[in-house]
């Protein structure tokens, strides 16, 4: 039936060449300075056996060249390892801030729209836990995977070189390992995929109980919290029972393979070394490099597991950096010049996933009137907010600015003459200042001007660190009616032509509101205000008032005209004289 | 009002492993007869390992260096006798162990979470989000690469480092000083490091958290951003925190990879002056070559653990440094049970 879901996605193309490139040069360096200290490393046995037989043909004890050249080669596999982990801790970390950056860059040019649909909580993820498993991959995965790599082919060519027949008998070993390895290894994988599944869904419980600890606190839901993450938990220690099952069977596979294969050695070896074919100082450099071909197969199934792993995540950080930049809020267009502050939307429809959410809105506001969109909730109120600020594009219809299409105006420009006040007060976890003056470079006039509007100089000059006080995230230590005026300071700051905002009345006393209308038009002059509201008495002074409903503009004018005109004004109106 | 504010307490001087082992070992309750089976299975798996390079020594010398066959094959048939013995003793370590070790990071994630839940609004509030989400994402997750990785081989290590110090004193203990020497300087340099190594690792911690919290502050409030046109600030401050982060956590990568070239270092080191004495001791007729073969293995055998044991160290640090975290969040006293605990009274 539903056939076009069954299809299973194909597989993100992951481009490894491509993001690995702007590094080859450092990532070069790595794997040479790894190459050198492994190689070296190898030395090792060989040379302390050469010493071995040198001092049998010849005994008598001096301190022979032999002694020196090791005490170098020693001395370089120091130096390189040294290198070897700057290298890879500064290339990976590289990597990785650069990566952050790259993503942090690209998401700060995406629309809202993309934002709120790929979750901040999935792009957190991205940022720090993708990119760690990236700057894992070259730090762990390149470094060990490549030494182990040398180690096994060279210890293998150096078993072999040392006696052939002994060589050969020793890495039959090999094949029946790696067979074993292969086996618990795939079963590991797919554990482990389990495991990184399970992980994110403990990261959205506690995610989720952080962000919602007052819901939770006040609906008193800690205990079923507590049982959601206890179940997630559970399920992590079962994954993890599993994978220490799978691989613990392998341990004992392991130790009786390679024990064997040193009984064997041993008693072939010795048989060697009775009949000539071997010296001592040999059959005791091929126990030594015997004894190093185990780990590196340990370490390359480690590794595999870590490169499947990194390549989910790089499967992710792609797709958020080749995501299309989503246009409405890019701000293609040209028209940067000062705004007079008129606002105009013919046949303005916009519909909201299947909904229609406003409906053919047509209405012009003059440059430096009051202007009031009035209408209960849902009626569509802040939609046109998210309209005029070009976060929602409409579905059709035109918005003009100062009889330019939105469209055609630099977004950056205008919204850089444009003050808002979201309904939902944002404050940042910064001082009070930085708060209100979001950008740099504004001058402190402005500032003083905008806190003096907003009613505020009385609240900063009552803290102790004045300007400089911290503002806990989301606001906690302000009042709502705080919070709301320094929302207006901040969209003040910046001297707007026009001012939106969104439900100012209902957390701020009456009082205060008509202060602060009273500071706007001394302050501000010939400002373009637009409130959205739900209540009438303070609009009732306004030069136009829009009358909305269920996203239809049902009347438009003055209040004196609305009260005539418009039943369901009255209507409104009556209700509210009564409540209040 | 009382002070929920986590990151405030000062650094602690020096050396608090001892401490956190201890605070740590609470979550232990319950699994000490496990442990003690881990132990002797740990125990055996060690003896195998001494005692096989000096039956290889006994081998060369008493046998293949005099060409008796027969002879290198009673060696066979105990070799053979210990390793059918210690297979199996094996798998039960790391079975046991692992599975000890999962149980203990559920007991300490649930504990955690019930502790947050039971904690007032006000520590929400006083804290980043994003900070709280990587002490409970992250900081859990380094410990718990530390307990299912590094746990077993640390109790192993253990056990096969005093055996084969041990061990080797009564062969030869003058060769003995000779392979053990280089520790000596390991010990010191470990000493001086760690405590750098551990304060780095917390401000490497921190700088992560402060970075998460800033993108998450940011992408929650996304319509803000964008509405005043705060992409560029925004852009501007994540490039101060990732630069931040960037140099922490490089420099703790880098100081964490340091414990292993020295190890290596020292362990080969000491594997050079095992055999320029040991052939000395050899021209002076106090020592066979087969011992001298057998040091060599053990001088490894020694070495290998403690270099495996330097960058598990690193990674011990990095689990204290997140032990450490949150624990500041465990010891935090929740003014609600301490109310409900009044009225009861």
């Amino acid at each position: 039936m539903n056939e076009d879901k069954v299809i299973p996605k194909k597989p993100e193309k992951i481009d490894l060449i491509g993001f690995f490139k702007p590094y080859t040069r450092l990532i070069i360096a790595t794997i040479l300075a790894v190459v050198v200290s492994n190689a070296l490393n190898l030395l090792i046995p060989r040379m302390i056996g050469t010493s071995l037989d040198h001092f049998q043909l010849n005994p008598g004890f001096n301190l022979s060249s032999d002694f020196i050249f090791l005490g170098l080669v020693l001395v370089g596999i120091f130096l390189a390892t040294l290198v070897q982990i700057y290298l890879s801790a500064y290339t990976s970390e590289k990597i990785a801030s650069d990566y952050r950056f790259k993503l942090i860059d690209k998401l700060s040019r995406q629309s809202f729209g993309y934002i709120t649909k790929t979750k901040p909580s999935d792009l957190l993820t991205n940022v720090t836990s993708d990119v760690d498993a990236i700057k894992n991959l070259v730090s762990q995965g390149l470094v060990n995977a490549l030494s182990a790599l040398i180690l096994l082919v060279g210890s293998v060519t150096l078993l072999l070189s040392i006696n052939l027949k002994l060589g050969l008998i020793a890495i039959s070993v090999l094949p029946i390992l790696i067979v074993a390895f292969i086996f618990v290894f795939s079963r590991i994988t797919k554990y482990f995929k389990l495991a990184q599944e399970n992980l994110s869904k403990i990261n959205k419980v506690i995610n989720e109980s952080v962000m919602g600890s007052m819901l939770i606190r006040v609906l008193n839901s800690q205990s079923l919290e507590q049982a959601k993450f206890e179940k997630v938990n559970q399920t992590s220690k079962e994954i993890g029972y599993k994978i220490i099952d799978s691989f613990s069977a392998l341990i004992p596979i392991v130790n009786l393979v390679s024990n064997l294969a040193v009984v064997i050695i041993i008693w072939f070896g010795g048989n060697l070394v009775v009949s000539g074919e071997l010296s001592l100082g040999q059959f005791s450099a091929f126990i030594s490099y015997f004894n190093l071909l185990i780990t590196p197969i340990f370490i390359l199934g480690f590794i595999s597991n870590l490169i499947s792993r990194s390549f989910v995540s790089l499967g992710r950080i792609n797709k958020v950096l080749n995501a299309p930049l989503e246009s409405n809020q890019t701000g293609s267009g040209q028209v940067s010049q000062k705004i007079k502050g008129k606002i105009e939307f013919k046949k303005v429809s916009l519909e909201y996933s299947g909904r229609q959410v406003l409906d053919e809105l047509s209405f012009v506001i003059e440059p430096g009137t009051k202007n009031a969109i009035l209408g209960p909730t849902a009626a569509g109120k802040t939609q046109i907010f998210s309209l005029l600020t070009g976060l929602v594009k409409p579905s059709s219809g035109e918005i003009l600015i100062d009889d330019v299409p939105l469209g055609d105006w630099n977004l950056d420009s205008l919204l850089s003459q444009m003050g808002l006040v979201f309904q939902d007060s944002v404050v940042f976890n910064t001082s009070l200042k930085e708060n209100i003056q979001f950008k740099d470079g504004l001058d402190q006039k402005a500032v003083d001007m905008a806190i003096k509007t907003a009613e505020l100089d009385e609240l900063i000059s009552s803290l102790k660190n004045g300007l400089q006080t911290q503002v806990s995230e989301r606001g906690t230590n302000l009042s709502g009616g705080q919070k709301q005026r320094l929302m207006l300071a901040r969209s003040l700051v910046i001297k707007p032509k026009i001012l939106l905002l969104d439900d100012f009345t209902a957390r701020v006393d009456i009082q205060t509101e008509k202060q602060i209308l009273a500071n706007l038009e001394k302050n501000y002059p010939g400002l373009t205000l637009v409130s959205i509201t739900q209540k009438i008495q303070p609009i009732t002074a306004y030069d136009q008032i829009l009358l909305l409903m269920q996203g239809e503009l049902l009347a438009t004018g003055k209040h004196q005209k609305l009260i005539q005109d418009s039943i369901e004004y009255q209507q409104i109106y009556k209700s509210q004289q009564s409540t209040d | 009002m009382s002070n929920y504010i986590l990151g405030l307490k000062k650094e602690r001087k020096g050396f608090d492993m001892a401490q956190g082992l201890k605070s740590f070992a609470g979550f232990l309750d319950g699994e000490k007869s496990k442990i003690i089976i881990v132990c002797v299975a740990v125990l055996l798996n060690s003896i195998s390992t001494i005692i096989t390079p000096y039956l290889i020594s006994l081998a060369i010398d008493q046998y293949i260096s005099k060409f008796d066959l027969n002879g290198l094959f009673k060696i066979i048939w105990s070799l053979l006798a210990i390793y059918i013995v210690t297979v199996f003793a094996g798998y039960f370590q790391s079975n046991m162990m692992g599975r000890l070790s999962q149980r203990t990071l559920f007991r300490l994630r649930n504990a955690l979470f019930s502790k947050i839940q039971f904690l007032p609004v006000a520590f929400f509030n006083q804290n980043k989000a994003g900070d709280l989400i990587s002490r409970l994402n992250n900081d859990t997750d380094k410990l718990n690469q530390f307990l299912s990785e590094s746990v077993i081989r640390f109790v192993s290590i253990f056990f096969g480092l005093t055996g084969i110090g041990v061990f080797i004193f009564f062969i030869n203990y003058k060769m003995a000083l000779m392979t053990v020497f280089s520790c000596v300087f390991l010990y010191i340099i470990t000493n001086l490091l760690s405590p750098w190594l551990e304060k780095l690792n917390k401000k490497s911690l921190a700088a992560t958290g402060h970075l998460s919290s800033e993108v998450q502050e940011s992408l929650t409030n996304f319509k803000v951003v964008i509405a005043f046109n705060r992409q560029g600030y925004f852009r501007e401050r994540f490039k101060e925190v990732n630069q931040e982060n960037f140099k922490r956590t490089f420099l703790t990568e880098f100081a964490g990879g340091l414990f292993n070239p020295i190890y290596n270092f020292a362990g080969n080191i000491s594997q050079l002056a095992v055999l320029v004495f040991g052939l000395f001791l050899i021209s002076q007729g106090q020592l066979s070559i087969g011992i001298l073969i057998g040091f060599i293995t053990y001088t490894q055998k020694f070495y290998e653990p403690l270099r495996i044991l330097g960058s598990i160290w690193a990674s011990m640090q990095s689990a204290l440094a997140a032990w450490s975290r949150i624990q500041e969040i465990m010891g935090l006293e929740s003014n609600l049970k301490i109310e409900t605990a009044k009225t009861q009274s």
